[in-house]
Order: C-alpha cells, then structure tokens, then sequence
C-alpha cells in the first residue's frame, strides 16, 4: 500500500457491523485509521466541526466515507446530501454500505452522488472479502483528488 | 245670372259642357267643349246641336225631349263633327233639365260630353288596376295563410322544444349526482337539481345566484380551477366533455366531474357540469395508500432490522474460527457474546414484529378502562425495572376513563412508563408522572412525563416511526413506539410529544374515545 497515511470514516449504527468492519481492514491491513460515528448527526458534526467536535483538532480528514443508510437522527441519504453539496466534502469518495437491498435507495444514493453502492454480504467469507477489495480499490488503485487534504479546523 | 253661373262653373271642367235651349240652340259652352270641337266657343254660340252632331235630327231631338221631360241626369250617346273635316268624336253625354231662372223665357239644358275612346281606356285602366289589385291581393291571402302556417309550426316547433327541455330538467332533476347548468360569462346559476341543492345545503332553487359563490366556498372570483377554458375552443364552440376529480370546497366531498358546454334552450352557450360523489372511493383509496405506504416500510424496515443480526451472527461465528486458530480466548469470548446478543435481539424483534402486525386485526370489543387503575397495573409490572432504576412514578387519582380495547391501551400505558425510565440518561432519580389534561378544544390528553434525556423538536415525528432508534447504543428493536402510536391511531386517538430538548426531559400526551361510540367502525 501507498505510504501515505489514508483515512476511513465509518458512519454506522451497529456496533457489531462497525467491529466486523474494522476488524476485516485490520486482518487485511487495509486503511491506517478508522474513524467510527454511529449516527448521522455525528457524522455531520465530525465533518462540519459542529456539536461535540466543535474544538476536536485532533480529526482525521477522511479520504473515504463508509455510509451506512438508516442511522439514527440523522439517516444516511441526509448525511449524503450534506457531503454532496458542501463544494469541499463533495470531492471525498462516499461510498454506501448498507443492507438495503431496495432499488429506491440504490437509485436515490445514486441521484445524490453517492460514488458506490454497496450491500452487506450476510456470508462471512463473503464479507471480509468484500472489505478487503473495497479497501484496496477505493485506498489502493483509486486516485485521490486531493493530496494534501485536510478537513476545516484539524491540524 | 244662369249663363254666368255656367261659364264659372264649367271653366275648370274636363268635360265638354254645353248650355242649350230645348231646341237645342247652344247658348253658351266651355273651353273643354271648344277644344274638343275645335273651334271656339263664341262660334259655337248660336248654333243648333243638330247642326255640329252626326247623329240623326230625329235621335238628338227625342234625346232633348227626355232630358226636359226628366228630374234626373238622362244618359246618352252623340257623334260630333269636328272643325277637322272627317273627323268625328263619340260622346257619352248627359242631359240634366236646369231650374228656370227669372231672367229665362223657356227651361235650359245642360249637357256634358265626355269621350267615349278616353271613357273606354279609363275603364281599361281602371279594369287593370282592378285586376292587378284582385291578383296582389290574392297573393297576399296566400302569403299572409302561408305566414300563418309558418307560425303556428314554429310555435309547435317551440312547444315540443319546451317540453323537451322540461323532460330533461326532470331526469336531471331525479339524478343521483350534482347537476348544475351556469353562464359562462355571467357565472349566474340557470339550474341546479335536487341533488346538488340537497349536497349543497341550498334552500330554494339557486337559481340567479354566482356560481363560485354558491357551489364553493371562501372563493373570492371565479374559482382559478374553473374549468370553463377547457370546454370551449378558440371560437366559442363546444369542444366535448372534460372529466376531472375535485374535492368540493363547500362539502368537502370528492367528486367525479364531467363538464361540458352546451346550447341552452334560449341559445346561450352554457356550462353543464355533472358530479358524482366518489367520497368514500376516495377515502378508500387513501386509506390503501397508506397501509401500502405503512407495508413498504415494514417491510423495508424487516429486510434492514432483520438482516443486520444475520450478518452480526455470521460474521462473529465466522471470526469465531480464526479466534480458536489464534488461540485468542478473549476475544472468543467476547465474540460469542456478540452472537448471543444479535440472536436475542432477532428474538426481540419477531416477537415486536409479531405483536405490531396483530394489532391492525385484534382489537378487542371496547370497554370502559380507568386510565389511573392502568397506570397503576403497568407499575405494578414493571416493579423490578423501576426499582432497579431507583425511580419513582406518580399517577394521578381518579383521571377521567377512556372506552378502549383495554389490553391494548395497558400495553401503551407500559410501554411509555417504561420508555420515560429507558432513557432517563444519567438521572440519578428518574421521575415519571403520569397525568391528564384538559386541552384548548376541551379533549382530555393523558400524558406521561419524565425527567429524563428530552428529545429535539427536530425528532418529534421520526421516534414514532417503525424500527427508529434515537440512541444507537440503546437495546430497544425501534418499535415500541411505533406499536404505541398504531394503537392509539387505531382508537381515533391521536399521539404527540413535547419536550424542551436534550436533557429537559420529554412528555408524551395522547387522546383517546371518552364514549363507547367511537370506536365503533
């Protein structure tokens, strides 16, 4: 992998999923850091510097975002709309991951510039493959549009 | 005195008159006579008539014997002898015997001569103009009974157009939908059957009356969903009938529409608009677009809930297999506490999922239920719960009773105590109370209010939606509150809830029937 240090925020509500997620990076020394918000409403206040993140310098700027759709508060299309129509947010890669099956998200996340659309395997195996190559296409072969990116008011 | 009298007189005549003795010597004549004899009158004066006529002596005498024998003008013919020699006039004359004046020896005689070729084109003339006035006037017998006829169809014409028309105004009039004819210039009603007065609430005929103000309500002008544009073309003509769905603002009641212009019986282009009441069909429909809407979430809300312990279970089991290699016991562990938990939680959610779709179909006959007697069963119930929070719940004496399916109402009264203490937050003395109400439009609200971590405002309509979670750390499925609200919902309640934001704690306020009726459909 690329020596430079790359950044995954995790938006996701169960516990659970957010563990087997990073533990699968981990196990396939995917990303550097992992960042998990387990609702919406963090995942803005993390991205805009808002609420409890208000005086947080200590942020990662993220070069992915791993989005879960029904979160709490805020679900998972709102937090995309924010991303997408913010003109420094919108350039990060957004990927959704979630395991809504339904063609209305699908075409939705899409209509809002989601950049990939992903559906939770239930199968294990399945799973851990599935966040090995997600890591080495969206952290590895992908180009990044940004080099030295940095998120408002992190050092 | 006689002869001056006659010159005056006769001056000015068209006819040739002669003044004459009974022996027929010409005493005096005037100019008509003159020019018809050609010659003038003082040569004629003098002579014998005899002497100027063709007639026989003998014909003119006898001729002038009667006329001095006879009290009346005597009719009879002479032929005259012009000064033009050879030529000759027939005359028609009349002989009339002349009172004898003092200053005459012997009676006169005054004859007057008018020519028997202009006498006879007078009579042709006249004869034509009689004719011409026997035809025009025949034609106008026959022209003036031809217009007779004429009217008398026409007015039968009429007749069976009004009777026409009074038979359309009784089908319309029996109709079971709103029938309404206006002006489209005027908006002035022109008829409105029974029905659509009776839908309306309309005394009298309506008619005269401005449609939009009628037929509608709180309408300023003509409605700006008329459809009068659509049912005539650029020229004005009647293009055919428009259908639409309204629901009447007057009533409220929904209607299925057909407009159409039509000729009125007095050539107006009106309006006629046909409506029938699709209210219930409606309502129907509404009623299924929202228990699709409800099935859809459901069953995206399944897919998604449901899946997520799946893919808990199998990834830990999955992880299970590594930890064992590993020889990581902890962490085998806490894995397998994981996969006891997701399975649980699945437990949790068939049964919520069981319980919510049983209560679209079981609710049980109403009865009356004492809200404070329900609280207290819920307490009672939930015992170990309050006492392992050390919280404390009040309930309010004798609250006004509901008519309820009772079983259900119990399991709101515990759903919501036990929400209000779930998420007392870090509250070392979580208080709940439970309470009643009177609201501004005199209903009774029943409330249940805690002291606990308060809801935004922003939240208020999401936390009653089906498997939402507020705190994702919380073990709740996401549907007590959904079940509570499909409850009170299907009791003709209603359910809300006020707080002053995060950690101000939160009240939920809902209604319910006081009286036995209300739940009946």
């Amino acid at each position: 992998m690329s020596g430079e240090s790359l950044n995954i925020l995790l938006v996701e509500d169960n516990e659970d999923h957010a563990e087997l997620i990073q533990r699968s990076f981990r196990e396939n020394q995917v990303a550097n850091k992992i960042y998990w918000v387990k609702d919406g409403e963090e995942a803005l206040d993390y991205l805009f510097q808002r609420g409890a993140y208000t005086d947080n310098t200590s942020r990662l700027s993220p070069h992915l975002i791993l989005l879960d759709l029904r979160l709490p508060k805020v679900d998972g299309i709102e937090v995309l709309k924010a991303i997408k129509t913010d003109d420094k947010l919108k350039t990060i890669p957004v990927v959704v991951l979630t395991s809504s099956e339904s063609e209305k998200d699908i075409r939705k996340v899409y209509k809002y510039y989601a950049n990939s659309y992903l559906v939770k395997p239930i199968d294990f195996q399945q799973f851990t493959m599935l966040m090995r190559d997600l890591g080495f296409y969206w952290l590895g072969w992908n180009k990044h549009p940004f080099s030295a990116w940095e998120l408002p008011g992190t050092q | 005195m006689l002869r001056q009298c006659f010159d005056e007189f006769t001056r000015l005549f068209a006819h040739a008159c002669f003044l004459i003795s009974p022996t027929g010597i010409i005493l005096r004549s005037n100019a008509a006579a003159a020019q018809m004899l050609g010659q003038g009158g003082d040569l004629l004066a003098g002579r014998n008539i005899t002497e100027l006529t063709a007639t026989p002596a003998g014909t003119v005498g006898h001729y002038l014997k009667r006329c001095l024998q006879s009290r009346e003008p005597v009719p009879g013919g002479l032929r005259w002898r012009t000064a033009i020699p050879g030529r000759e006039v027939d005359c028609y004359c009349h002989g009339y015997r002349l009172l004898i004046s003092p200053d005459e020896k012997e009676p006169v005689l005054l004859l007057r001569c008018q020519l028997r070729e202009q006498a006879g084109n007078s009579f042709a003339a006249l004869n034509q103009t009689l004719e011409n006035l026997r035809v025009s006037h025949h034609k106008l017998i026959r022209k003036s009974s031809q217009l007779a006829n004429e009217i008398l169809e026409r007015e039968e014409v009429q007749k069976k157009l009004a009777e026409s028309h009074e038979r359309l105004m009784t089908v319309l009039d029996g109709l079971d939908a709103v029938v309404y004819v206006a002006d489209m210039q005027t908006h002035e009603l022109m008829f409105l059957n029974k029905y659509a007065r009776d839908a309306l609430g309309l005394i009298g005929s309506g008619v005269g009356q401005i449609c939009w103000q009628t037929i509608q309500k709180d309408q300023t002008g003509p409605c700006s969903f008329c459809t009068n544009q659509r049912l005539v073309d650029a020229e004005g003509n009647p293009t055919g009938v428009y259908r639409w769905e309204f629901q009447n603002t007057q009533n409220d009641c929904w209607y299925d529409i057909r407009d159409r212009a039509i000729r009125w019986i007095d050539g107006r282009v009106v309006r006629m608009e046909i409506a029938t009441d699709i209210t219930k069909r409606k309502k129907s429909e509404q009623v299924l677009e929202q228990k699709n809407a409800e099935l859809e979430n459901f069953t995206y809300a399944i897919s998604h809930d449901l899946k997520s312990p799946i893919i808990t279970i199998k990834g830990f089991l999955g992880s299970l297999v590594s930890d064992a290699r590993s020889g990581d016991f902890e962490r085998m562990e806490s894995d397998v506490k994981r996969i006891a938990k997701a399975a649980d939680k699945m437990q949790v959610l068939l049964d919520d999922v069981l319980e919510l779709s049983r209560i679209g179909r079981l609710v049980n006959p109403s009865a009356e239920l004492s809200m404070t007697e329900a609280a207290n069963e819920a307490i009672e119930d939930l015992a170990a719960f309050i006492k392992a929070k050390n919280a404390v719940v009040t309930v309010e004496a004798n609250m006004p009773p509901v008519f309820v399916d009772c079983h259900r109402i119990r399991e709101v009264m515990q759903n919501l105590i036990e929400n209000a203490i779930k998420y007392s937050g870090s509250q070392a003395e979580p208080r709940v109370e439970v309470g009643s109400k009177v609201l501004a439009d005199g209903q009774c609200a029943y409330f249940v209010k805690d002291n606990g971590i308060g809801i935004e405002p922003k939240f208020y309509g999401k936390i009653f939606g089906l498997f939402e979670k507020l705190d994702p750390h919380s073990d709740g499925t996401g549907i007590g509150l959904a079940l509570v609200k499909r409850i009170v919902d299907l009791h003709g309640g209603k359910i809300w809830v006020e707080s002053s934001g995060h950690g101000n704690g939160s009240t939920f306020y809902f209604t319910l029937p006081q009286q036995q009726s209300a739940l009946e459909d």
